[in-house]
C-alpha cells in the first residue's frame, strides 16, 4: 500500500515538474500570431491583411470597396500624404497599421493606424475577442480616442 | 523685472546648451551593398510583399571612413533603385513602395515608384522627403527592407528584385590627424 501512495506520488511531482517545465518553455509570442488573416473595418470600405514581418504586425489594404478614385478615373493614391512625394502610394497595398509588438492578453500595442481619408496617424492598441478585433486610435492619451470594430473574414470552404 | 532676468538666464543658459551640442559637421553620400527583395510564389493579382533582413548597414562606410559609430549625427535615403535580370519580371510590376524598419523602430516609408515604365529592367525610385529614425533603423541591429508592390497579373513563380541604395551620411567633422 505504501509502495503505490510512493509511486502516485512520484507520477504526481513528475508530471507537475514536466507541466511546469512545458509552461515556461512555450514562447508567449506565437499567441500574437492569432491575429494574422484578413479583417474588415465597421464601415465595410476595405478588406486588410495582417501579417508578420521579423517580430511585429503589419496590417495593408488588400480590397477596396471603391477602387478608383472618382475625381481622375484612376486608382485611388495616398493623396494626403504629409510628403509630397509619398503622395501618389497606391491605396491598395497601403499599410494602414504598423509596428505593432503582442504584449499579452490578446493585445497587440506599440503600433499607429493611419487614417488615408485625413492623412492622420494615430497611436494605436488591438485588442481581440474570438474574431472580432476592437481597434483604438489615439493622439496622445489612449482615453482620448476611438474604437473600431473589425470582423474576420473567412474564406468560403 | 525679476522674472525677466530669470527669463534671460534661462534664454542664455538654453542657447549654450544647443551650441554645445552642435560643432562641425560633414556628409558623405555611400552606396550600400546590393540587396535582394524576394518572396515565395505564386502570386495574385493586386497587392504582394518582398522583403528582405539585413545587418550591419554602416559598417563598410565607417570602417573606410575611419569614422566612430557614436559620431554619426543623421542617416537618409539618398537615392534608391530596383532592378531585375529578367525585363519580363518588371514589367509584371505596376508599383513598388520601398520601407525600412528594425525591431525597436517604426516602419518609414522612403521610397516609391508609380506607376513603374514599361519595358525597363532598371528604374530609379523616387525617394521621401520625410524621413524619421533612419540612423536608428540602421544602428538597432537587423534592417529589415519591406517592397511592397502591386502586381499586374498572376504569376506561378518566385519573385526577387535587386534593390540599390544609397545614403547620405551626416557625421561629426573629423579632426585633422596632426603632422608627425
Amino acid at each position: 500500500m505504501k509502495k503505490i501512495a510512493k509511486i502516485t506520488a512520484f507520477a504526481v511531482l513528475f508530471i507537475g515538474l514536466v507541466s511546469f517545465t512545458a509552461y515556461k518553455v512555450i514562447p508567449k509570442g506565437t499567441d500574437g500570431d492569432q491575429i494574422i488573416g484578413i479583417w474588415e473595418p465597421s464601415n465595410g470600405k476595405a478588406r486588410v491583411k495582417i501579417e508578420k514581418i521579423g517580430k511585429k504586425y503589419f496590417g495593408r489594404i488588400v480590397w477596396l470597396r471603391e477602387p478608383v478614385d472618382p475625381d481622375t478615373g484612376k486608382p485611388k493614391v495616398d493623396k494626403n500624404n504629409p510628403d509630397e512625394k509619398m503622395r501618389n502610394t497606391p491605396l491598395k497595398g497601403y499599410r494602414l497599421l504598423k509596428d505593432f509588438v503582442y504584449t499579452d492578453k490578446n493585445t497587440w500595442s506599440e503600433g499607429t493606424i493611419y487614417d488615408p481619408e485625413s492623412g492622420t496617424l494615430y497611436s494605436c492598441e488591438i485588442n481581440m475577442k474570438k474574431d472580432v478585433l476592437n481597434i483604438r486610435g489615439y493622439v496622445g492619451v489612449k482615453l482620448l480616442g476611438r474604437t473600431d470594430t473589425w470582423k474576420r473574414l473567412k474564406l468560403k470552404k | 523685472m525679476k522674472i525677466s532676468l530669470i527669463n534671460f538666464i534661462m534664454i542664455i543658459g538654453f542657447s549654450l546648451l544647443i551650441g554645445s551640442c552642435g560643432g562641425p559637421k560633414e556628409s558623405k553620400t555611400a552606396k550600400l551593398e546590393t540587396l535582394t527583395l524576394s518572396a515565395e510564389g505564386p502570386f495574385f493579382e493586386g497587392s504582394n510583399t518582398l522583403q528582405v533582413e539585413f545587418t550591419d548597414a554602416l559598417n563598410k562606410f565607417l570602417t573606410e571612413n575611419e569614422i566612430p559609430l557614436d559620431d554619426l549625427k543623421e542617416v537618409m535615403i539618398a537615392k534608391c533603385e530596383i532592378s531585375v535580370d529578367d525585363t519580363s519580371n518588371l514589367d509584371l510590376i505596376s508599383s513598388v513602395n520601398i520601407q525600412l524598419f528594425s525591431d525597436n523602430y517604426p516602419m518609414q516609408n522612403v521610397a516609391l515608384l508609380n506607376p513603374v515604365p514599361a519595358g525597363k529592367n532598371k528604374v530609379e525610385l523616387q525617394v521621401a522627403e520625410i524621413q524619421e529614425d533612419i540612423l536608428e533603423i540602421f544602428k538597432d541591429g537587423s534592417v529589415y527592407v519591406v517592397g511592397d508592390v502591386i502586381i499586374k497579373e498572376e504569376y506561378w513563380d518566385n519573385l526577387s528584385v535587386n534593390c540599390d541604395m544609397e545614403i547620405k551620411v551626416t557625421y561629426k567633422k573629423q579632426e585633422d590627424e596632426k603632422d608627425s
